[in-house]
């Protein structure tokens, strides 16, 4: 019996690295961006980046390689010049893609999931020059593992659980020198509702955030009301919060409405109202607005009228006293090229002189172009951006 | 004043316009949609494809990550179905240019100053 819990353990275990298709695959991208300053004239247009990244990888049930590197173009052909831009080498047990090791460089950065926003964003560290050693191990009972090191000061790992039956769990941790971030997360399905939580340790002071999901008081047939209250304890406030969150399920519609307080200042609680509407006619309505501590407000009306090949739109944005207004109209004369011209004031200015921009699109399949002209506050300036896939 | 009466025009104009919503494109959340005839290709971003490129080394978008069927201005794609339970967030590519979050998700947060959606698994 426990060698068969064991199996359909293992069985029941998936590859979460993206390993794309088996075999060789050889394949190129192409970028390039230029602008220029319109007033100054049309001489001032200058490519800011020329870049060609070749990549080429190879995939098989036990080893996946892969490289892509940059080549990159001045302006003037004075110089180009070819730079690693990434490489890795995975070795995998065969038959148990969760058990392997690699060496790569470029291709992992750290990050750590939150609960409302990350524990720790991508791009946190400045790690893509840096060679990664990884180790995963895992599939006793479905646990997975990794270690990744960063050279001799950074790692980053974690050990994630299976599907328990009532919940997950989740063990994640960055250490750089001697400064360690933990957390602990997951969630319990208690049928009627999941409360989530996640556990923080950075440098021995401990955050914990809760939140129920789930909870549905009201559903039928055209719409359901999902409540979810949420507390936050952290080292320097506590804060409680409730969300009710609109889902529509026969029509276009869904919203929510959040409360979010300072357990030792109640009065002056944060809102934040949201509203996504498609309408019959074909107009796509946003409302949003914000009030922080009843001091900072943010409020946004937008509507955009589509019907192909055109559509226009407008919206009116409100911080504290400043009013914005914004019209847009698109026109699409063939599938996959558009343009769009915004015109954009500030009302509460005593002279207000109105921004615009322009910018017309071309993209199909694995291209895209797109070319911007913006002109206020005195400058006319030009983009211009380009990228293609080649397999 | 004048700011009042645009408001309250604004706001007549969107109750009458939204006196009937059209029926939901799809319900399923194992399908993420998006309505926009006038795109050329939409593409599907988030953390699980280092959203097409940006947090990667390049801090370029592939022009060929996550691209979404287009049926009649109506582009769908699935999340990824091996995604663990967790929040990840995401948004909607348009023409290569354009980020833009689900309209059909109210779950909201901000990621390199684009308004985003957040997609909850469990």
């Amino acid at each position: 019996m426990t060698a068969l819990f064991l199996a359909l353990a293992l069985l029941g275990q998936t590859d979460s690295r993206e390993t794309g298709e088996d075999g060789l695959n050889l394949g190129l991208l192409f970028h390039s961006t230029a602008s220029a300053d319109l007033k100054a004239g049309l001489n001032t247009l200058s490519a800011d980046t020329l870049t060609v990244f070749p990549r080429g990888s190879f995939n098989s049930d036990w080893v996946r390689l892969c490289a892509e590197a940059a080549l990159k173009y001045s302006v003037d052909s004075t110089f180009s010049e070819l730079e690693p831009v990434s490489a890795g080498a995975f070795f995998r047990w065969p038959g148990s893609p969760w058990i392997g090791t690699g060496v790569s460089m470029g291709l992992i950065d750290p990050f750590l999931a939150g609960l409302d926003v990350p524990a720790r964003e991508w791009q946190s560290y400045d790690v893509m020059d840096s060679t990664v050693v990884t180790v995963e191990a895992g599939g006793l009972l479905g646990f997975q593992g990794f270690w990744n090191q960063f050279g001799d000061s950074l790692s980053w790992y974690g050990v994630k659980s299976p599907w328990l039956g009532f919940g997950t769990l989740n063990w994640n941790g960055i250490r750089e020198n001697s400064s360690e971030l933990e957390t602990v997360g997951g969630f319990l399905d208690l049928r009627k509702f999941q409360p989530w939580f996640l556990f923080v340790k950075e440098d021995s002071q401990w955050t914990c955030l809760t939140e129920i999901r789930g909870w549905q008081p009201v559903h039928n047939h055209d719409f359901s009301i999902e409540i979810a209250p949420r507390v936050y304890f952290e080292e320097d406030s506590n804060t409680v919060g409730l969300t009710a969150y609109l889902h529509g399920k026969s029509r276009a519609i869904s919203g929510s409405l959040q409360a979010v307080t300072d357990v030792a200042d109640p009065a002056e609680p944060s809102l934040h109202a949201g509203l996504d509407i498609l309408s019959e006619v074909g107009i796509a309505w946003a409302v949003d607005a914000e009030l922080e501590h009843f001091k900072d407000f943010h409020g946004a009306v937008s509507g955009f009228y589509r019907m192909s090949p055109a559509g226009c739109g407008g919206a009116l944005e409100m911080f504290d006293d400043s009013l914005r207004v914004t019209a847009t109209a698109l026109y699409s004369p063939v599938p996959g090229v558009a343009a769009e011209l915004s015109v954009m004031s500030d009302l509460n200015t005593g002279s207000p002189e109105p921004g615009c921009l322009l910018r017309v699109f071309g993209a199909r399949d694995d291209f895209t172009a797109a070319v911007t002209v913006e002109w206020g506050d005195g400058s006319t300036t030009l983009g211009m951006e380009v990228s293609a896939w080649i397999d | 004043m004048d700011r009042l009466i645009a408001l309250s025009l604004l706001l007549v104009f969107f109750s009458l316009s939204c006196a009937v919503f059209v029926p939901a494109e799809k319900a399923h959340t194992d399908q993420l949609v998006f309505h926009n005839p006038a795109a050329g290709k939409v593409q599907l971003i988030g953390d699980w494809n280092n959203w097409g490129g940006i947090t990667g080394a390049t801090g370029t978008v592939n022009p060929a990550c996550g691209i979404m069927e287009n049926d009649n201005g109506i582009w769908t794609a699935p999340p990824p179905d091996d995604l663990e339970r967790g929040r990840y967030r995401y948004a909607f590519l348009v023409n290569g240019a354009q980020y833009f979050p689900d309209p059909a998700n109210p779950e909201r947060t901000v990621f390199l100053e684009h308004e985003v959606s957040v997609l909850l698994i469990d």
